[in-house]
């Protein structure tokens, strides 16, 4: 796929190389074979899940993705985590209150959350917690990985932060707009009625309906989340993925790049598909449909 | 009318189309106005960088990260050059890129999205399977893609950010386009004995696009968003066309000393996205009234 891209053989060499250097390089890599055979080759690599090797440190792709996931997933995980917990009771609230200031300032505070970079927040994040303050580490990762938990929670606590102020703030407004749809419905009223109390219809009844369009945004979310994740290891200097992947682009490292991108495209299709069979359980009416995103002639 | 977990998908507009109902109408025009006059503030910032900027952007005309002065009002950047010239060509960097990604996504996504309107339901399905993929993907991740591919530039981030959001406009447009071809003024046309150019010209577009002009203001932030971010990994424009994402990335390490420069072009990359997210709040009047009086 990529290998058809600039010639990697350049990133290896020496200045003042001889042609027969640079031929040598080329037969190392296998890059001097023609490209449908290099092609035919990768993918039968993936077939047995290998990713092949760096061209760059000769180390297997494969290992070192899994290696910088100690970084990234939790990275994302927790970021996520915050995010949820943070969007679910004040996306809630703000519907709940949506004719008081607090929905108001939600409103405007969500817009604003929503127009910020996630890289900026990032730096202000590092510029008042870690250089002016102190109380933090402003990037890196303990040498040693998960040895010392308390070091590589506290060079979390940052990263974790921004990605959550970001993620969660847009999580926020679809929260509020389907605690909104839910409270306006009429078996709410229907479900008092028979004496059960608000929280308990809430619960019984609201729940139900109101989760069906937040988990797929949800699955979207994680896969932003994911994204972000990229972008903001490099804010803070954390070896995750997204650094593998940038040094990979720099370095003309095909490998790298093409095995981080594989492995971050199949993760982002594979919540999509979580999501879609998740739905299908909680909500019986798009079971029938073939998919719950197309198929909109019918509907038209 | 539409099913909302089909335009549901498409994350951004969905929030916002939730939110209309809790929002007075007064609300709205002041929308507009606010988002316009943030909006306009850069679009002119940039018009006017054209013509005019302080200094000569890769000149060094003051000391090292100085602070605010007359002679520099937003201070000079580590090799002493002046900030608010960079600013300014931020600010056309940014305009560029939301305009030239907005007119790829436009052109590719109208036509892939009025082709699976027209075409047989299993050329529809294909397509439409196709562009669920596609929108799965992650704009920066193929934006990364297409920098590996092509090299970091300008024109490599505006690519990749349209390509990215041709699939949302596909999608868009092959529903409401969907919606056009099975109202009766098409049937008309059709025994009227139009031909398929000509009808898709006359009755379509027009009819298909007051529905795009939110969902491409919309894109329009995103675009600069995502170029910011590209810039800001060393993937976008490189200086003195720095954008104010490679702006950010470089004020980074010296904050402490000079924060101005690891302030401001933040602050401009939020008045342009909460500008044009206003205006977009607000032109869905203009272009939908039904939208007006809420649900």
């Amino acid at each position: 796929m990529l290998r058809v891209l600039g010639n990697p053989v350049y990133a290896l060499i020496s200045v003042g190389a001889t042609e027969e250097d640079i031929a040598a390089a080329a037969a190392r890599l296998g890059v001097d074979r023609p490209l449908p055979v290099q092609f035919l080759d990768y993918v039968g690599q993936l077939l047995r899940l290998d990713l092949g090797r760096s061209f760059t440190s000769n180390l297997s792709v494969g290992d070192e993705v899994l290696r910088r996931l100690n970084v990234t997933l939790p990275l994302t995980l927790l970021s996520f985590a915050l995010s949820v917990l943070i969007a679910i009771p004040a996306g809630f609230l703000a519907a709940w209150k949506a004719r008081t200031w607090y929905g108001t300032a939600f409103s405007a505070l969500t817009q604003l959350a929503g127009a910020i970079p996630v890289f900026w927040v990032g730096i202000l994040l590092v510029t008042v917690f870690a250089l002016r303050a102190r109380i933090l580490p402003a990037g890196g990762f303990p040498r040693t990985d998960w040895e010392d938990p308390q070091a590589a929670l506290r060079a979390l606590v940052l990263p974790v932060l921004t990605i959550a102020i970001v993620s969660g703030s847009e999580l926020a407004r679809y929260v509020r707009s389907a605690s909104l749809d839910v409270l306006g419905q009429t078996y709410l009223r229907t479900a008092r009625a028979t004496g059960q109390s608000f929280a308990g219809a809430l619960l019984r009844h609201g729940l139900r309906n109101g989760i069906v369009p937040v988990i797929s945004v949800l699955a979207i979310q994680l896969s932003t989340t994911f994204v972000g994740a990229v972008i903001v290891e490099n804010v803070f200097a954390l070896p995750g993925l997204g650094d593998m992947l940038l040094v990979g682009i720099r370095e003309q490292d095909f490998p790298s790049v093409q095995g981080v991108l594989l492995f971050s495209t199949a993760l982002v299709l594979l919540l999509g598909f979580v999501a879609d069979v998740l739905q299908r359980i909680l909500d019986p009416r798009i079971r029938g449909t073939l998919s719950g995103n197309h198929r909109s002639r019918a509907a038209a | 009318m539409s099913d909302p977990r089909i335009l549901g998908a498409d994350a951004g507009t969905a929030v916002r189309d939730a939110e209309r109902p809790a929002r007075p109408r007064g609300a709205r025009s002041l929308n507009l106005v606010v988002g316009g006059v943030l909006f306009g503030v850069i679009v002119l910032t940039a018009l006017v960088s054209l013509v005019y900027t302080p200094f000569d952007p890769a000149e060094t005309t003051g000391g090292r990260l100085s602070p605010p002065s007359a002679e520099h009002p937003a201070g000079t950047d580590v090799l002493g050059r002046d900030l608010l010239t960079f600013l300014m060509i931020g600010a056309r960097l940014a305009i560029a890129v939301g305009v030239g990604s907005v007119l790829i996504s436009a052109v590719l996504g109208v036509t892939i999205g009025l082709i699976a309107a027209f075409a047989s339901r299993w050329v529809d399905d294909a397509v439409s399977s196709l562009l669920d993929i596609a929108i799965a993907f992650p704009t920066v991740l193929l934006a990364m893609l297409i920098v590996a591919w092509r090299g970091a530039s300008l024109e490599s981030a505006i690519l990749a950010i349209g390509l990215a959001g041709s699939a949302v406009v596909a999608r868009l447009t092959r529903i409401v386009g969907t919606r056009v071809l099975s109202e009766a003024y098409i049937t008309a046309s059709r025994t009227a004995g139009t031909i398929t150019a000509r009808m898709l010209v006359l009755h379509v577009l027009p009819n298909v696009w007051p529905t795009l002009v939110v969902p491409f203001a919309l894109q329009f932030g995103g675009a600069v968003v995502a170029e910011a971010s590209l810039s800001y990994l060393g993937l976008g424009s490189p200086p003195p066309n720095a954008s104010w994402g490679r702006l950010l990335q470089e004020a980074q390490s010296t904050v402490l000393v000079a924060p101005l420069g690891a302030v401001l072009p933040g602050v401009l990359l939020v008045v342009t996205i909460v500008g044009i997210n206003l205006l977009a709040d607000g032109l869905r009047d203009v272009v939908d009234p039904s939208s007006r009086s809420g649900r």
